[in-house]
C-alpha cells in the first residue's frame, strides 16, 4: 500500500477576524457588512437579477426575514459586467495583523471578477495596493503584508451582467499544502498515560522545501512575515485515495535550516490548554462535566467530547495552574484520559478493555524491533487524602502598597468571604482578585502617590491523612508508591484510587515494536503477542510515526499476560 | 399585455443558466417581467370573471422591478391568486402547491391554467353571442 504525508498549514492570521470592524459604502437594507465575520452559509435565494432566477427548482425563496446573508451590495453591474460606481468595503482594526493575503468567498451562482485590496498602517499610509481578478467564487488574493491596521478592499466586476455583489467571506489568510518534495520529513508523536497521572500533548514536528522565493526566510516579502503561533497545521496520511486524518496541531515554533528549508513544530490542543491559566478553586461535588466545561472554556477549546463520567462529581481544591494540569487532575482522580490524536477534538473517556481487542498482525511488525519489558514493580501504593475547611477567624491575606491601577493577585492559599480596603475587587476566586485602586494616596502608605491596599478573608485549612495499600505479599524490596500533592483525592475516592494505581502496575509490561501503522492510534485495546497459551493484551500508549518514512510507527503498549482460554 | 408562457423546456433552462448576460430576458428564468405578466394576467381575469359574474377577489402587484427581491409570501400571492381564478371559473391543469424551488414545469402550470381560464372564458363569451342571436333563423 502506497502511502503519503499531506501537511496543512493555515497561513491565516487568526486574531485579524474577531478584531475587524467592516463597513460598506453600497449595502442592501438587509444586509450588514459586519455579518460577513460570521462566515455565513449561503443559501440559493431567487431574485430578479437580470436572468439569475433559472428555473430548474435549485431556487429557495426568500423568506421576510431574510437572516444573515453576508455583503449584498445595493446596486448592481451594467450590462457590461461592470459597476457604475464601485461598492467599496473597509476594514478596520484595532491592532496590527499580517498576512500572506485574503481569501473572499463570494456568492457560488454570481462571483466578482476584478477587485482592488489596498493595506494601510495605523498612520493610514498605503502599504500595498494589488488588483486581482478571481476566476471562481473562492479566491486567494496573495500579497504578503505585514503590520496593517486598515484594508479597502473595491470591486469592480462581476462573472455576469446586471448584478449585486455578493460576500460570504474573508479570511486574512489561505491554506499552504506541504507534500511530496515539499516535505523533506514529518514526525508525528502520540501519547496516551492510561493511569492518568500525565496528560501528553502530541507533537507534529516536520521539515518543508520549498524553491519559491516566497518561502525564503530572508525575504522580507516572504511568507513568515505572517507566521504566527497557534496558526493550525492538519496532518493527513493519503492511503489507496483515501485522506486519513492524522490530527490538528498549531503552530508552537519555526525555524529555518537553510534558505529554503524549515523546521516547524506543532502541538495539539492540550499543548494548548498548556499555555493558558486556570483559576481553580474548592469544589464540593460539582459535577466533573461541568467542571471540565470549565476549564475547556477557559482555554477557548470548543471542540470536544466526554463520555463516561457524567454521574461523576469532585471534591476538593485545584490551586492556580495551567489548563492542561487542571484537566490532569481532574481526569486521574476520575480515572478517565484524554486524547486528542486523529482529530481536532479532546475526547474524554474511561479506557476500557473490548471484548474483541485489534491484533497487531506479526506481518505489521518489523523484524528485530519487538522489546518487551516488565514495567516497574510496585508492592503498594500510598495516597494524601485532603480536605478543606474554611478558617472562623479573618485574616490579612494580602497586603501591599500600590498605585492607582488594576491588579491580579494570587494568594498563596484559598480563600473566601474576601473584603478589601484601599480599592475594590472587581473580580475574584479562591485563588485570585482583580482589584481596582483608584484616588490619591492614603496617609498609611509609605510611598507617595501609592495606597496600602489590604485584602482580608477566611483561609482553609487542609487537613490530610495518608490512606495506604499494599499487594499483600511480602518482598525482599517494598517499593511504595507515594501520590501527595493531587488535592482532589479525599477519603470519599481515596481508596479506590490508591486501588486503581496498584492494579496498573502489578504485572505489567511494556511492549516496544516498530509496525508498519494500519489504523492504530492510542488507546487502542490491542493483542501485542501471541503464543498457544497466552497473550499480551493492553492499551496503545505511544505512536512515534514517521509520515515521511512509510508510516513506521516506534509503539508502546502497556499490557498485562492473560490466558487464552481452550 | 404579453402572451402567456406555458411551453418552456429543459433546453431553455439550460441555454438561460448557460447565457445568464444575454441582453435579452430568457424563457428558461424568471425575470421581473415574466411576474408582471402573471401579476396583470390574474388582474385581468379576475375582473372579466367578476364581470360575468364569477367573482374574484385577489390582490395584485403588477410594478416589479428586478431591484425588487420577491419573497416567498409574495410568490405565494401569486400562486394563490391563480388558484383563486381557477376555483371560479374553470381549467383543467393542476395549480403547482408551491412556487419555491420552482420548476420550468411548475411554471408552465401556472401560466397554462391562465390561458385556459382565459380560453373558456372567451369561448363562453363566444356562445353568449351565438346564443343571442334569437332572431336568425327567422331571416
Amino acid at each position: 500500500m502506497k502511502t503519503k504525508a499531506i501537511i496543512e498549514y493555515g497561513a491565516m492570521d487568526i486574531t485579524a477576524k474577531t478584531d475587524s470592524q467592516l463597513t460598506a459604502t453600497d449595502i442592501q437594507s438587509f444586509s450588514t457588512a459586519n455579518n460577513v465575520k460570521l462566515d455565513p452559509t449561503e443559501t440559493k435565494y431567487a431574485t430578479l437579477e437580470h436572468n439569475y432566477f433559472a428555473l430548474d427548482g435549485s431556487f429557495t425563496n426568500m423568506p421576510a426575514n431574510i437572516g444573515n446573508v453576508g455583503y449584498w451590495s445595493a446596486t448592481k453591474t451594467g450590462a457590461n459586467k461592470e459597476f457604475t460606481t464601485p461598492p467599496t468595503l473597509t476594514i478596520n482594526f484595532t491592532k496590527n495583523h499580517s498576512s500572506v493575503g485574503l481569501t473572499m468567498t463570494f456568492s457560488q451562482y454570481s462571483y466578482c471578477t476584478e477587485l482592488k485590496i489596498a493595506y494601510y498602517d495605523s498612520s493610514n499610509n498605503l502599504l500595498s495596493e494589488k488588483t486581482f481578478t478571481p476566476d471562481n467564487y473562492e479566491y486567494f488574493c496573495e500579497d504578503i503584508v505585514a503590520n496593517y491596521r486598515k484594508i479597502i478592499i473595491t470591486f469592480y466586476k462581476t462573472n455576469e451582467a446586471r448584478r449585486y455583489l455578493k460576500l460570504y467571506r474573508i479570511q486574512y489568510g489561505t491554506t499552504i499544502v506541504f507534500e511530496g518534495d515539499n516535505l523533506i520529513s514529518a514526525n508525528l508523536v502520540e501519547e496516551l498515560d492510561p493511569l492518568g497521572d500525565e496528560l501528553s500533548i502530541n507533537t507534529l514536528d516536520f521539515v518543508s522545501f520549498a524553491t519559491d522565493e516566497k518561502f525564503n526566510i530572508l525575504n522580507p516579502q516572504g511568507i513568515f512575515v505572517a507566521f504566527q503561533k497557534t496558526q493550525i497545521l492538519k496532518a493527513y496520511k493519503a492511503a489507496n485515495d483515501a485522506l486519513l486524518d492524522m490530527g490538528t496541531f498549531y503552530l508552537e515554533s519555526w525555524e529555518n535550516k537553510s534558505k529554503k528549508s524549515m523546521e516547524i513544530r506543532g502541538i495539539d490542543a492540550i499543548g494548548i490548554m498548556d499555555k493558558i491559566e486556570f483559576n481553580g478553586g474548592i469544589y464540593s461535588g460539582t459535577s466533573a462535566v461541568t467542571l471540565i466545561e470549565s476549564i475547556f472554556a477557559k482555554a477557548n477549546i470548543v471542540a470536544y467530547t466526554i463520555e463516561d463520567i457524567t454521574s461523576e462529581t469532585i471534591t476538593g481544591y485545584i490551586p492556580i495552574c495551567t489548563c492542561r494540569e487542571a484537566l490532569q487532575q481532574v481526569l486521574f482522580v476520575l480515572g478517565a484520559v484524554a486524547d486528542c490524536s486523529r482529530s481536532d477534538a479532546i475526547k474524554i473517556y474511561k479506557l476500557a478493555e473490548t471484548e474483541e481487542p485489534n491484533e497487531i498482525q506479526a506481518s505489521q511488525i518489523l523484524q528485530n524491533t519487538n522489546e518487551i519489558k516488565q514495567a516497574e514493580i510496585v508492592t503498594g501504593v500510598s495516597v494524601t487524602t485532603h480536605s478543606y475547611k474554611l478558617k472562623r477567624e479573618q485574616e490579612t491575606i494580602y497586603e501591599e502598597d500600590l498605585a492607582a491601577g488594576t491588579y491580579r493577585v494570587k494568594f498563596s492559599q484559598p480563600a473566601s468571604n474576601l473584603a478589601i480596603t484601599g480599592g475594590s475587587i472587581t473580580e475574584s476566586g479562591t485563588n485570585y482578585a482583580v482589584i481596582n485602586v483608584t484616588g490619591s494616596s492614603s496617609s498609611s502608605s509609605k510611598y507617595y502617590g501609592n495606597k496600602t491596599v489590604t485584602i482580608t478573608g477566611n483561609t482553609y485549612d487542609d487537613l490530610t491523612n495518608t490512606l495506604t495499600i499494599t499487594d499483600g505479599e511480602s518482598h525482599d524490596i517494598e517499593n511504595i508508591l507515594t501520590i501527595s500533592d493531587c488535592t482532589l483525592i479525599n477519603g470519599t475516592n481515596a481508596n479506590a484510587i490508591a486501588t486503581r494505581v496498584l492494579n496498573h502496575y502489578q504485572g505489567s509490561y511494556r511492549d516496544n515494536m516498530s509496525i508498519i501503522l494500519d489504523d492504530e492510534k492510542v488507546g487502542d485495546n490491542v493483542i501485542a503477542e501471541k503464543s498457544e497459551t497466552n497473550q499480551l493484551n493492553g492499551f496503545i500508549t505511544k505512536l512515534d510515526i514517521d509520515m515521511t518514512g512509510g508510516f513506521i510507527a516506534t509503539t508502546e503498549i502497556m499490557a498485562k499476560v492473560e490466558e487464552i482460554d481452550g | 399585455m404579453d402572451d402567456l408562457i406555458y411551453d418552456r423546456t429543459a433546453e431553455d433552462v439550460t441555454y438561460a443558466k448557460e447565457h445568464q448576460s444575454s441582453a435579452s430576458t430568457l424563457k428558461g428564468a424568471y425575470n421581473y417581467t415574466d411576474l408582471n405578466r402573471i401579476e396583470q394576467w390574474c388582474d385581468y381575469l379576475a375582473t372579466q370573471l367578476t364581470t360575468y359574474s364569477y367573482i374574484v377577489a385577489i390582490t395584485t402587484k403588477t410594478d416589479w422591478t428586478a431591484d425588487d427581491f420577491p419573497t416567498q409570501a409574495q410568490l405565494e400571492r401569486i400562486r394563490s391568486n391563480v388558484q383563486a381564478l381557477k376555483t371560479a371559473y374553470y381549467a383543467t391543469t393542476n395549480t403547482p402547491t408551491t412556487l419555491d424551488r420552482i420548476t420550468y414545469q411548475k411554471a408552465n402550470d401556472l401560466e397554462k391554467i391562465l390561458y385556459e381560464i382565459n380560453e373558456n372564458l372567451e369561448n363562453m363569451l363566444a356562445a353568449f353571442i351565438y346564443s343571442g342571436e334569437v332572431y336568425a333563423g327567422e331571416v
